[in-house]
């Protein structure tokens, strides 16, 4: 399912900070992760993926640094720092808030065993 | 092994990177983290065609890759460019906004490209008295072939004359480049006039008590002082570029 554009955007950012928040990666894995554990739900275009990161590493969310891999291969990590820490855990719970309220509209299902 | 990126990737990463106002650095790390991309991804056996359709419009990209980075700039860095741009701006601004009031606009008089009319206006034939009035009907007849009515601005026309008569004829094009700039702020005919009032005020009692060689000796004394200044001989390029002629006027030369 493709989701909107608008809506997109708003998930976009706080769903690459979830995944920093896991361990660091670099884009091409980022993207792939993103992928895999949304179901494809919030693929985004690889074209979206990396202003998404310039624009979270100039909010000072995350912070950028090239590593070389065991391989040899140079890649472009990217972690979370503390500032996004607290961002994605003030955005977790507006999200928390947003599907609660989504779900007692009754636009989402409600949660099983409620 | 490192796969070697296909062409139609490198053109895709190029073009990507390729933002404007990016600075060289910033390219090269955005099309070093791209090639990083792709070679994971071909090196994870996805074609390159799969990639670029997976990367998507390499042009929105290079917008949203562009606007991005401008914003990971420090903010001294910022402020440089924008005032950087804006100086620019200013400058483009200035120099088509002198251009167009050079060009725009002709003298009362048609100028003609004759170093004899100032001359002649000076000393019709070798009885006329040297007196400072001749000169200053002189400087009249040159500032109406020079200025604008009414608001008096200098003229590219005027200026074309003004060549002509120091013997500079078809000016190259280097000088019709540079020309609104040399003459971004020229001072206006009354402003020239006022000029031309002092300089000949200065030897007015002059050419009394001591005749007319000694008030050229004095006139080319005040002229030379204020062409030491190039902003002067800019502002006031008519007044510079004639008042010699009325010295060697004066002195009988």
């Amino acid at each position: 399912m493709r989701i909107e554009r608008e809506l997109m955007r708003g998930a976009g950012p706080v769903a690459v900070l979830q995944i920093l928040a896991e361990r660091a990666m670099y884009g091409y894995e980022l993207a792939t992760e993103l992928e895999c554990r949304s179901r494809g739900v919030l693929e985004m275009g690889h074209s979206t993926l990396y202003p998404l990161l310039y624009n979270l590493e100039a909010k000072g969310w995350v912070a950028a640094a090239w590593r070389e891999a065991r391989s040899g291969r140079d890649r472009k990590y990217y972690r979370l720092t503390a500032k996004g820490q607290a961002v994605l855990k003030e955005q977790r719970a507006q999200w928390r808030a947003v599907t609660d309220a989504m779900r007692r509209l009754g636009v989402m299902a409600p949660e099983p065993g409620t | 092994m490192t796969p070697k990126l296909p062409p139609s990737l490198r053109e895709l990463i190029g073009r990507a990177a390729a933002g404007r106002g990016m600075s060289r650095a910033e390219r090269a790390d955005v099309a070093r983290e791209l090639t990083a991309h792709f070679r994971e991804g071909l090196e994870a056996g996805i074609p390159p065609e799969r990639l670029a359709e997976a990367f998507g419009d390499a042009a929105a990209a290079a917008r949203l890759i562009a606007r991005a980075r401008r914003r990971t700039r420090p903010a001294a860095l910022r402020l440089m460019h924008v005032t950087l741009k804006s100086a620019a701006v200013a400058a483009v601004l200035a120099y088509v906004s002198s251009a167009a009031r050079l060009h725009w606009g002709e003298p009362p008089l048609a100028p003609v490209a004759e170093r004899a009319v100032f001359a002649e206006i000076l000393a019709p034939d070798t009885e006329t008295p040297r007196t400072l009035e001749g000169a200053r009907r002189a400087f009249d007849d040159l500032f109406d072939r020079l200025y604008t009515p009414g608001g008096g601005r200098l003229t590219a026309a005027g200026l074309r004359m003004l060549q002509a008569m120091k013997g500079k004829r078809d000016p190259g094009f280097r000088a019709l480049v540079l020309e609104p700039v040399y003459f971004a702020i020229p001072a206006t005919r009354s402003e020239a006039e006022r000029e031309v009032a002092e300089l000949l005020a200065a030897v007015e009692r002059e050419i009394d008590v001591n005749g007319a060689a000694a008030a050229a000796r004095s006139l080319e004394a005040s002229w030379r002082q204020r062409a030491r200044s190039t902003v002067w001989q800019l502002r006031f390029y008519p007044v510079a570029a004639m008042t010699p002629e009325v010295v060697e006027w004066l002195a009988g030369r």
